[in-house]
């Protein structure tokens, strides 16, 4: 068919390709023009990346790294394309082993922890992505492996982690400092129980050194008392009178003498059965002169049919009666003095100023509670902790020993009861006395 | 009636001077004084007295060792005694007390006290 073509036809065709030809030409510079825009295009996108990138073949050798990744590990481009990917690992890379194996089957993966090393040996923790990829048959052309520096992260998350410490560290010292403050005042108290323990038992061997010692001498005098009392004639009024004051010195002395024998640890209780409304009503009858030269009113709110206590029936009357003396002495005239007996079932400890006793009671006890209130002048909380030290009084010399309540507490103790002081300036005090049930 | 016999033996020579003439005032008593312990023995056993007053803590023999050897010896054994106590001696007042079934009394006591005991132990041993 060619040979039947004639010149003019030839001519023709040849213009025809050669149109055809410029056209090819033309697409391909311009899908050149597009390819060249594209890469470059892609290349920006590479070089404006944050985290570094860098593109391996199936041989794990560095075939694309962008600037990122230059900068991150000091190398030039050129000193890292061609190279093997360990070079930039610091231990253990993505791509050996188990872990490629993986990455192949899987495709790809994601945030794996692991180390890039600079080229001047720095470690530096990265976040590694990698991606697999492969040509249109499914065969592995190459890996792209996207890295972030976790240094920052690290740090910020290191530094989170020991403020978190540190607060731990600051609670748990502000519990040590609570748990120390409440050890203290435990201390302080125990201390304060030492101290008093250690001022009774001052005072008992004190008194048991010198009862003897003053005894005597008082026996000299009262003896001599009676018998100048019984010389003089009743004229001699005057004499008579000096001798009452001297039989008057030498009683108080010999009750100080006795008050301080009760500290005694020998002093034994004569522990028995007792009603305690009994027990209150002597005491009221052996202080009653008292009450009525300060025209003071007495009130009684006593429950009947109260069970029995376990008591020294004279110690516990000598309790309630240096608490009654102490109510009068702080009251001025027409006064008011309130006593109670009720049963009571303890429901917690109190934990007033003036508390003091052995806790030998348990929550859900049933005791005998007796209350002495009187409308005196009341204690300060100063004077409130010192109320049991023997010889502690707020009475002028012609009063109290200071051993009327420290007595008391001993008593108290031996019982194993309780005794709580509360006051208030201006309004009065209430003694509280919780005892056994028989 | 003769007078009743006292003897007290006592270490504190001033009280036993005032005792004898509280007691010899009061009436009906005579009192004789021994400042110590083996002095009481001697003149208890030479006087043979109605009633004993025997301080507890004297120097030297003590008050329970006085005690002891009077009611051991028979010419003294039945003499009621009364011991005179400033509660120095605890333990030897209750040991005389467990023993001897004893009285005694508390010092300072004075006159019209210290007879009236006298004469409530003396009524009782007769």
């Amino acid at each position: 068919m060619e040979k039947n073509l004639n010149k003019k036809e030839k001519g023709a065709e040849a213009l025809v390709s050669q149109k055809a030809l410029f056209n090819l030409l033309g697409d391909i510079t311009e899908a050149m023009d597009g390819l060249a825009k594209t890469k470059e295009y892609v290349d920006n996108i590479i070089k404006s990346m944050i985290d570094t990138l860098i593109v391996i073949d199936p041989d794990t050798i560095i075939k694309t790294v962008n600037k990122a990744t230059c900068e991150l590990l000091g190398y030039k481009e050129e000193e890292l394309i061609g190279k093997p990917v360990a070079i930039i690992f610091a231990e253990v890379t993505p791509f050996k082993g188990a872990r490629m194996k993986k990455l192949i089957e899987e495709n790809s993966i994601k945030d794996h922890g692991v180390a890039y090393k600079t080229k001047s040996g720095e470690e530096i923790p990265v976040s590694f992505s990698g991606s697999v990829m492969r040509d249109k048959h499914g065969d592995l052309v190459g890996i792209v492996g996207i890295a972030r520096d976790m240094r920052e992260i690290k740090r910020l998350m290191q530094k989170e982690k020991e403020l978190a410490a540190q607060a731990a560290a600051a609670e748990a010292d502000r519990i040590k400092a609570r748990e120390l403050e409440i050890a203290y005042k435990k201390l302080q108290e125990t201390q304060d129980m030492l101290i008093q323990a250690e001022k009774l038992s001052a005072a008992g061997q004190l008194a048991g050194g010198v009862a003897h010692e003053v005894k005597n001498p008082l026996s000299i005098i009262i003896q001599g008392v009676s018998y100048l009392e019984k010389k003089l004639p009743p004229k001699e009024r005057d004499s008579i009178e000096i001798l009452g004051m001297i039989r008057e010195g030498v009683d108080r002395a010999d009750r100080i003498i006795g008050l301080l024998l009760d500290f005694s640890k020998e002093t034994k209780l004569d522990l028995r059965p007792e009603d305690v409304n009994s027990i209150l009503e002597n005491s009221l009858t052996l202080v009653k002169a008292k009450f009525e030269l300060k025209n003071i009113d007495v009130k009684r709110d006593i429950k009947k049919d109260i069970p029995k206590v376990l008591a020294d029936k004279r110690r516990i009357e000598q309790v309630f009666v240096n608490i009654l003396l102490n109510a009068i002495q702080a009251m001025s005239e027409e006064g008011k003095i309130i006593i109670r007996s009720y049963v009571k079932e303890l429901k917690e400890a109190t934990n007033g100023l003036g508390r003091r006793g052995e806790d030998h009671f348990q929550i859900g006890e049933k005791t005998v509670i007796v209350e002495i209130e009187d409308t005196g002048a009341g204690i300060s909380k100063e004077n409130l902790k010192k109320i049991f030290d023997p010889f502690f009084t707020t009475k002028d010399s012609s009063g109290g020993t200071g051993l009327g309540l420290s007595v008391s507490l001993n008593i108290i103790k031996m019982h194993k009861a309780l005794i709580d002081i509360k006051s208030q300036i201006g309004k009065g005090t209430k003694a509280i006395i919780t005892l056994k049930v028989a | 009636m003769g007078l009743t016999r006292i003897l007290i033996i006592d270490d504190e020579e001033n009280f036993c001077k005032l005792v004898k003439m509280n007691l010899e005032l009061l009436g009906d008593l005579s009192v004789t004084i021994a400042t110590n312990g083996k002095m009481g023995i001697k003149l208890a056993k030479k006087t043979k007295p109605d009633l004993i007053l025997l301080d507890m803590l004297m120097p030297g023999m003590k008050g329970l060792e006085v005690l002891e050897r009077l009611k051991k010896d028979e010419n003294t054994m039945a003499i009621p005694v009364v011991m005179l106590s400033a509660i120095g001696d605890e333990p030897s007042k209750t040991r005389a007390m467990e023993l001897y079934d004893e009285e005694y009394i508390t010092k300072p006591i004075d006159g019209p006290q210290l007879k009236a005991k006298i004469e409530e132990v003396l009524r009782r041993f007769k």
